[in-house]
């Protein structure tokens, strides 16, 4: 006797399963995509500092003797390490991490102690020329990067 | 009737030997910042990435505040050698120049001259005693001794298959207390490329 095979959408139960695993996944998809963007456009250039928004950033007292001024190189690398060179020439090498809009750079502390520091930037708007962030860490402020 | 043919063979011959070395050749001037990958070898994007990782790793680390604080003056460093143990011949002196003309922009390490160019100072210097005024003539016996070298090696590993390839370059620099032997900054940058033919 020959059996006729189950189509398993003809079972309203396997259907929705299905529909409901495929429409949980598309943000995860979308999610995975947006970062992969992200990304890219991050690695694809090295950013010059070209307007802080605010005057503390520039100030070397407030800012723990690394300040950001115009002119500043910032670049981020395939194999998430980021480099960051001051007017002072004063280095920060270290890891970058993604999540979202926030972006995390875990460096070196700037003094003699075997310890790591995080910065915490907020990702206002990407494209390929623009880079603009919002350092979340005290004085904030607000960066432009081209 | 054969002479003619052949005056035309050869006519033929010459205008496409013609055609052929008026060939169209485009040359255009590019940003050298600019990522451009022919073959997939080792090429100066790579060459830029190591220098920019390395001297920014190498400045930012704590064995130079640590040195500064004790000695009360910049560190004075000497390149030494950089092996290359990788399946391509890679110019370490590319990426190298750059760590050094960073180390002395930044006034925060002094660079010594390596054996070669040493040699060729010393030549000259002692050509001077026998030649030079006294008044212009420079002193032996002043150099500036180094307190690190900068060793380092370069390996790449690579699996292909069929038309596909995986290189791996993996480029470790180290810097050594002349003195003590201790290493005080190890810095390393790996540069991963999948190539499909």
């Amino acid at each position: 006797m020959k059996t006729k095979p189950v189509n398993p959408l003809q079972f309203p139960a396997t259907g929705i399963i299905l529909l409901f695993s495929l429409l949980l996944s598309l943000p995860a998809l979308a999610q995975e995509r947006n970062k992969r963007q992200t990304e890219s456009l991050l690695t694809a250039r090295k950013w010059t500092l070209m307007d802080v928004k605010k005057k503390k950033l520039t100030k070397l007292k407030k800012m723990d003797g690394f300040r950001m001024e115009e002119g500043n190189e910032m670049s981020f690398s395939i194999d998430h390490k980021f480099r960051y060179k001051n007017n002072d020439y004063e280095y920060m090498s270290g890891k970058w991490v993604l999540d979202g809009k926030k972006l995390l750079l875990v460096h070196d502390a700037r003094d003699a102690t075997n310890r790591l520091n995080n910065s915490h930037l907020k990702i206002i708007r990407l494209t390929k020329t623009e880079l603009y962030v919002k350092r979340m860490d005290k004085p904030k402020g607000k960066l432009v990067f081209k | 009737m054969l002479m003619t043919t052949l005056k035309q063979i050869t006519g033929l011959v010459f205008m496409v030997l013609l055609v052929a070395s008026c060939a169209t050749r485009k040359v255009t001037r590019v940003d050298p910042a600019e990522q451009i990958d022919l073959s997939g070898r080792w090429n100066d994007v790579d060459s830029r990435q190591v220098a920019e990782q390395m001297m920014h790793d190498a400045l930012s680390k704590p064995w130079l505040e640590r040195f500064t604080g004790r000695q009360e003056r910049p560190p004075v460093v000497i390149v030494g050698v950089v092996i290359n143990r990788s399946h391509e011949h890679i110019e370490a002196e590319t990426f190298i120049k750059d760590i050094e003309r960073e180390f002395v922009n930044s006034g925060r390490v002094r660079v010594v001259e390596n054996d070669f160019f040493r040699e060729k100072l010393r030549e000259e210097r002692a050509q001077q005693q026998v030649n030079a005024s006294l008044a212009t003539q420079k002193r032996l016996a002043r150099e500036l001794g180094a307190d690190f070298m900068l060793l380092g090696t370069i390996n790449s590993t690579v699996d292909q298959y069929r038309k596909e390839k995986v290189v791996n370059y993996k480029i470790n620099l180290e810097l050594v207390n002349l003195e003590s032997t201790e290493k005080v900054w190890i810095g390393d940058k790996e540069i991963k490329k999948y190539i499909k033919n």
